[in-house]
């Protein structure tokens, strides 16, 4: 979580000083963002199995909170994507100006993420 | 091609293979827990076999995404290069589904015969059994779910690539 979130702050900040290293940066940040996503969901059904029968309801606090979490990383996911491909098509010389905003948009969405995993783990 | 030097490019397969092995992780989730069956289906699974079986999801996965790409030209959303990823993406979403169960069935054969709970009852007669069962027709259901799964999840790949066109035509 470090990783993805951290990257996507420094990507966000380069891609607003439209810094030359941008493309180089945003190409090693692809390839981590998606094993950082991967272990994360990995994981998260790793300790989703550690509840089991004891896992609480959709109905309780928590369940909405875990839901919320669930779209969010969707959400997350669906943005991704299109910013992945995105990159591919800018290292190879395509346009580049969509990226501020993709990469904002990801940082916004990690910081809503990071908040809701820290209130379902105080419960 | 832009997949040749790992330096300056990301690899397709590894981007598209990981996005869809988190989509049906999470389609899963979703459908799941807000019916209350989440926890039932997870009390079943250890916190290792849990992550076992994504990761071996995550690889199979990574492999078929792999093969369906090899040799084409994806980025270029030529109809061409599409139809030929949608017959790809049928076919090798078939044989993900085959090699997910196969994963699915090993994993439970070796916790049965290793596990100390159910150890001193494991026969290999009934393993056999299971296998041939689930080698059979068990296949033909993985096969058909996992082209279905192929074709849904190829179709939001060429989903994702319109959209990231369509910002850059916006841009």
């Amino acid at each position: 979580m470090a990783a993805t979130f951290g990257g996507a702050i420094l990507v966000t900040w380069l891609a607003l000083r439209r810094d030359d290293h941008l493309v180089a940066l945003a190409v090693r940040y692809e390839q981590v963002f998606w094993a950082g996503v991967g272990i994360l969901v990995m994981t998260g059904v790793g300790n989703l199995g550690a509840f089991g029968l004891g896992l609480p309801a959709p109905s309780t606090t928590w369940g909405a909170n875990f839901t919320a979490k669930l779209l969010f990383v969707a959400a997350l996911v669906a943005l991704s994507l299109p910013r992945s491909i995105l990159v591919v098509r800018s290292a190879a010389g395509g346009d580049r100006r969509p990226l501020p905003f993709l990469y904002g948009a990801t940082v916004a969405i990690l910081a809503v993420i990071v908040a809701l995993a820290t209130l379902l783990a105080h419960g | 091609m832009v997949e040749r030097d790992s330096t300056t490019t990301i690899p397709l397969w590894w981007v598209l293979g990981t996005f869809h092995t988190v989509a049906l992780g999470l389609a899963l989730l979703l459908l799941a827990y807000p019916g209350g069956g989440l926890g039932s289906l997870l009390s079943s699974l250890s916190t290792v076999s849990g992550i076992a079986l994504f990761g071996a999801l995550w690889a199979t996965t990574l492999f078929c995404t792999r093969q369906a790409l090899a040799g084409l030209d994806w980025l270029s959303d030529d109809p061409r290069a599409m139809g030929t990823f949608f017959w790809r993406a049928l076919r090798w979403g078939a044989v993900n589904g085959m090699l997910f169960l196969a994963t699915l069935i090993a994993v439970q054969l070796v916790t049965a015969a290793t596990a100390p709970a159910t150890r001193a009852t494991f026969q290999l007669a009934s393993a056999l059994f299971v296998v041939l069962l689930y080698g059979s027709f068990g296949t033909v259901f993985a096969a058909a779910i996992g082209a279905v799964i192929g074709v849904t999840l190829g179709a939001l790949d060429i989903v994702a690539l319109r959209v990231a066109r369509s910002l850059t035509r916006a841009g």
